[in-house]
C-alpha cells in the first residue's frame, strides 16, 4: 500500500509539472476547472495503478494517451498547434529526465544511498517538479519554443510526413538487419518495406504535385500582373483617344457633334469603378476583371470595393478557396442572367463589416423563377442539367451564401469570416 | 407626417433647398445634415416615420451619396430618395433600378421647378413603397405591391405565379393565402387570378381579358368578379 501511495505522489508531482509548463507555455490563466481537475486526478489514479501492478502493454503508451486529453481539457486550440506543444512537452520531460539522471547518478557516486527506495522516489519527482516549474517560467524556453513554433508552422504536411516516413524506413532498417536470423521477422519486415516504399511514392508525388501547383500559381499571379498592366495601358489610351475626340468636337459641325457625343457616350456609360482595378484586392482583382471584361460594352457594371487588403491573409486557405469559388459561381450567374435582362445592370460591393469580408452582387434579370425549387439540383431557368453550380454554392458552410430578391434585383451576398488567429 | 432629410456639405445649399421644401409642404419637418454620422446613421436605422431623403451626391468627406443611399436601402425601401447632383447622369440608370432612386435632379438645370415636381409627385402618390414579402428554401422575395401586375394560378405546376413587368415568381401559396398578404389595390377578377387594378388600363367582360399598362393583354376576367373590381 505504501508503494502505491509513493507511486501515486511522485506521479501527482511530475503530472503537476507538466501540467504546469502546458499553462504557462500556452498563455493559459491558471484557474479551477472541475472537469480538469476530474481528469487530473483520475489519470494520476490509473497510471499510478498500471505502474503499481506492473501491466506493460499499458505502460508504455499511457502517457501519451493521459496527457494530450488532460491537456485538450485545459485549453482547445487548432490541431496542429495542440500537436505541437504535446510533442515539445514530451521532449522537455525527457530532457529533463535524463538531466536528473545525470545528477542523481552523479550523487550517488559520492554518497551512497538507495535510488530505489521510497525517499529518493519522492525527492527525485519533486526535483523535476521543480525544475518544470523553472523551465515553465524562463523566457528564454517560452521564446525558444514559440521560436520553434513558427518555424515549424512552415513546414509543409506533406514534407512533415516524408520525414518521418523517411525515419520510419531507417528504424525499420536497423529493426530487420538485427533480425535476419528469424525468418517470420523477414518476410513482415519485406511486407512492411513494400507498404511503406508504396506510401513513400505516393507521397513523393504528392510532394510533385504540390510543386507544380506553386508554379502554376505562380504563372497565374505573372497573368494577372499583365492583366492589370493591359489595363493601365488601356486606361491611357482611352483617355488620349478621348482628348482628341473632344479636341475634333470643338471645330465640328452640329452632326459631327453628335455623332462624337453618342460615340463618348457609349464609350464612358458602362464601367465603373469607385478605385482602380488593381487596388481591389489582389487575386480576385484578376478573376473579377477577366470574367467581366468580355462583357465591358454590353453591361451596366459598377464595382465598388472597400477592401484594400490582401484577403488570402486575412483568410484560411480552404476558406478563401471556398469564397473564391462561390465568387466564380455567382459572378457567372449573375452576368448571364443580366445580359438576358431588359437594364443590364451589374453591381458588385467588395467591403467588410466587423469581422466579415462580404462580396456583394446585385443584377437584374428576366426570367420565371420558381423560387422553392431555386438552389436545389438541377434546378436553373437556364436549362436541363444545370443548376449545380448554385445549389453547390448553398451547401458549403465554410462560406455563407445567402440570396434575395429586392426590387426586381437578384442579391447575392458571400460573407466569409476573418480568421482571427492567422497572425498567430 | 412626412420627414424630409437634407443631405449635403453646403449650407446654403441645405437652406435653399429647405426652402423649397416648405414652398411645397410648409409644415414640413426638415432635418439636415452635412456628412454622415451617428446621428444620420441613427436617423436611418429609425423607420417608423415616412421620409424623403434628399441627397447630395458629391459630398465633401469620403462617404458619397450613393454610399448613403446603400446605407438606407440596407434596413429602408419605403422611404423615397432623390439625388441632387452637379455632373452628367452617369450611371443614372444605374442607380435608379438598384437603389431605387425617385429622381435625379441637377443643380444647374431648372433646379427648383424639378425638385419642386418630384416632391409634388411623392406626395401625391402618398409613398406607395409597401413590399410583398415571401421567404423559400434558399431565397427571400421583397418586391413592391405596385410592381406586381397580376398573380395566377399554374395549374400544372400548383403554384402561385407573381408577375412584375420584367419577371414571374412561382410560390407555394394558393390563391386565398396569398390575398391576406396583399392591400386593397389588388382584386381576384377571376377564380385563379389576382390583378393590381392600379396597372389595368382596360376591362373586357365580354371577351374575357384585361389589358395592362404595359400593353399586356391578359384572358382572365371573369363577369362573376365584375362586381369587385367596380367596387373597389
Amino acid at each position: 500500500m505504501i508503494e502505491f501511495l509513493v507511486w501515486f505522489v511522485a506521479c501527482f508531482m511530475s503530472t503537476m509539472g507538466f501540467t504546469y509548463l502546458y499553462y504557462k507555455l500556452t498563455d493559459t490563466k491558471i484557474c479551477f476547472k472541475f472537469v480538469t481537475f476530474f481528469i487530473f486526478v483520475i489519470g494520476v489514479f490509473l497510471i499510478t495503478a498500471i505502474k503499481y501492478f506492473n501491466i506493460t502493454t499499458i505502460s508504455s503508451i499511457s502517457y501519451f494517451i493521459y496527457f494530450p486529453i488532460l491537456f485538450y481539457s485545459i485549453k482547445k486550440m487548432k490541431f496542429a498547434k495542440f500537436i505541437f506543444y504535446i510533442f515539445i512537452i514530451y521532449l522537455y520531460g525527457i530532457f529533463l529526465d535524463l538531466i536528473s539522471m545525470l545528477f542523481v547518478t552523479l550523487i550517488h557516486n559520492f554518497i551512497y544511498f538507495d535510488m530505489y527506495g521510497y525517499i529518493a522516489q519522492i525527492v527525485l519527482s519533486l526535483i523535476i517538479f521543480i525544475a518544470f516549474v523553472i523551465m515553465a517560467n524562463s523566457k528564454v524556453i517560452k521564446n525558444f519554443t514559440n521560436n520553434l513554433f513558427k518555424k515549424v508552422k512552415k513546414i509543409s504536411y506533406f514534407d512533415f510526413t516524408l520525414i518521418s516516413f523517411a525515419i520510419f524506413v531507417l528504424l525499420m532498417s536497423i529493426v530487420m538487419l538485427y533480425n535476419l536470423s528469424n525468418l517470420n521477422m523477414i518476410i513482415l519486415s519485406i511486407a512492411l518495406v513494400l507498404i511503406l516504399t508504396l506510401f513513400f511514392v505516393l507521397l513523393i508525388k504528392v510532394r510533385i504535385n504540390l510543386a507544380e501547383n506553386e508554379i502554376f500559381l505562380e504563372l497565374l499571379k505573372k497573368n494577372n500582373d499583365f492583366y492589370i498592366k493591359i489595363e493601365d495601358e488601356n486606361r491611357i489610351f482611352k483617355h488620349n483617344l478621348m482628348a482628341k475626340m473632344l479636341s475634333i468636337k470643338s471645330v465640328s459641325g452640329k452632326n459631327s457633334r453628335q455623332l462624337i457625343d453618342d460615340f463618348l457616350k457609349s464609350f464612358n456609360n458602362n464601367m465603373d469603378f469607385s478605385i482602380q482595378i488593381q487596388d481591389m484586392p489582389y487575386g480576385l482583382n484578376g478573376i473579377i476583371y477577366e470574367k467581366i471584361y468580355s462583357y465591358l460594352g454590353k453591361l451596366h457594371i459598377k464595382i465598388d470595393n472597400k477592401i484594400n487588403f490582401d484577403i488570402f491573409t486575412k483568410l484560411k486557405p480552404r476558406r478563401y478557396n471556398v469564397f473564391v469559388e462561390k465568387m466564380i459561381i455567382v459572378l457567372d450567374n449573375a452576368i448571364e442572367s443580366s445580359m438576358k435582362s431588359v437594364d443590364k445592370i451589374l453591381v458588385i460591393n467588395l467591403y467588410f463589416e466587423g469581422d466579415n469580408i462580404i462580396l456583394d452582387i446585385k443584377n437584374t434579370f428576366s426570367s420565371s423563377l420558381n423560387l422553392d425549387e431555386l438552389g436545389q439540383i438541377n434546378y436553373s431557368t437556364k436549362g436541363r442539367r444545370r443548376g449545380l453550380g448554385l445549389f453547390s454554392a448553398l451547401r458549403d458552410n465554410e462560406v455563407n451564401l445567402s440570396i434575395k430578391i429586392v426590387n426586381n434585383l437578384f442579391v447575392s451576398k458571400i460573407v466569409a469570416k476573418q480568421n482571427l488567429n492567422v497572425e498567430e | 407626417m412626412v420627414k424630409f432629410i437634407i443631405v449635403d456639405d453646403e449650407a446654403k445649399e441645405i437652406e435653399y433647398v429647405k426652402s423649397l421644401i416648405r414652398e411645397v409642404a410648409p409644415d414640413a419637418n426638415i432635418v439636415s445634415f452635412s456628412k454622415i454620422n451617428s446621428e444620420l446613421k441613427a436617423e436611418i436605422g429609425n423607420t417608423d416615420a415616412h421620409k424623403i431623403y434628399i441627397l447630395d451626391i458629391e459630398l465633401a468627406n469620403k462617404v458619397s451619396g450613393i454610399t448613403i443611399a446603400k446605407l438606407i436601402r440596407e434596413v429602408d425601401w419605403e422611404s423615397e430618395i432623390i439625388f441632387i447632383t452637379n455632373h452628367d447622369k452617369m450611371f443614372e440608370s444605374t442607380h435608379r433600378s438598384v437603389y431605387e432612386v425617385f429622381d435625379f435632379i441637377e443643380k444647374f438645370h431648372d433646379f427648383d421647378k424639378r425638385f419642386k415636381k418630384a416632391l409634388r409627385n411623392i406626395l401625391k402618390r402618398n409613398f406607395d413603397n409597401k413590399m410583398f414579402k415571401y421567404s423559400a428554401n434558399n431565397v427571400d422575395l421583397n418586391i413592391y405591391y405596385r410592381n406586381i401586375l397580376y398573380i395566377f394560378r399554374d395549374t400544372e405546376e400548383r403554384k402561385l405565379v407573381i408577375v412584375t413587368p420584367n419577371n414571374k415568381y412561382k410560390v407555394s401559396l394558393n390563391i386565398k393565402d396569398i390575398m391576406d398578404f396583399l392591400d386593397g389595390r389588388f382584386v381576384q377578377c377571376h377564380r385563379s387570378c389576382i390583378v393590381n387594378k392600379n396597372r389595368v388600363e382596360e376591362m373586357n367582360y365580354k371577351d374575357g381579358y384585361f389589358v395592362l399598362d404595359t400593353g399586356e393583354k391578359v384572358y382572365m376576367l371573369s363577369k362573376m368578379n365584375r362586381k369587385l373590381m367596380e367596387n373597389d
